[in-house]
């Protein structure tokens, strides 16, 4: 890890966070869903990219399969709110989901509301605020 | 890609490598993009100032 000094007070991605995660509830618990930097790498590896994702959730002709894709989905999302407290509170770690809880906690009538979760904070997490006229450099590497 | 991105959060915003991973995607790039549009290799596709944000005489 780089900088690995750094004092974690100045850490904001929490409230950064904040306004760009969607919630739901597993097992009476609120969870925030997060599309941090890290989950987006992990949704590539997967599906191929972001693009490809709604493409797989929404035609997803085998139901098992398109829970288990929510499950990993959720439970990726939810991990990151809690890796972020983590990061923030070294004393005060909380445990990882696992993909097993998020499957015994939760109902497949939950799945709909899940789904849009999902998505809600997919756009939240990928939201731009900055623009810049478009760019003339070429593509590299 | 995802290199790259670390590698301009770490080391063009100063921010810790767990910070990056964790931080929102839109969050990192529009941090990026205040950081290309600050540097002058990129220009802002609209210009805002303060006045439009906080009427004068507050």
């Amino acid at each position: 890890m780089a900088n690995e000094k750094v004092d974690p007070s100045t850490v904001d991605v929490d409230f950064a966070a904040e306004e760009r995660s969607a919630v739901i509830e597993i097992g009476d618990v609120e969870y925030k869903l997060i599309l941090t930097t890290k989950a987006t790498k992990e949704i590539a590896k997967r599906y191929g990219g972001l693009e490809n994702l709604g493409t797989k959730l929404m035609n997803s002709k085998d139901f098992e399969l398109a829970l288990d894709e929510i499950v990993w989905l959720i439970t990726l999302l939810a991990n990151q709110s809690i890796l972020i407290h983590n990061l923030k509170n070294k004393d005060d770690k909380k445990e990882l989901l696992k993909e097993d809880e998020v499957e015994l906690l939760t109902t497949p009538f939950e799945l709909a509301e899940y789904k849009n979760a999902i998505m809600a904070s997919m756009l939240k997490g990928t939201k731009r605020h900055i623009q810049s006229e478009p760019s003339k450099n070429v593509e590299v590497g | 890609m995802f290199i790259r991105l670390i590698y301009y959060g770490t080391a063009q915003l100063n921010r810790s490598e767990e910070e990056v991973w964790l931080m929102p995607m839109g969050y990192l790039m529009d941090l990026w993009e205040c950081h290309k549009q600050f540097t002058g290799i990129a220009k802002p596709l609209m210009e805002v100032s303060i006045d439009d944000v906080i009427p004068v005489g507050i």
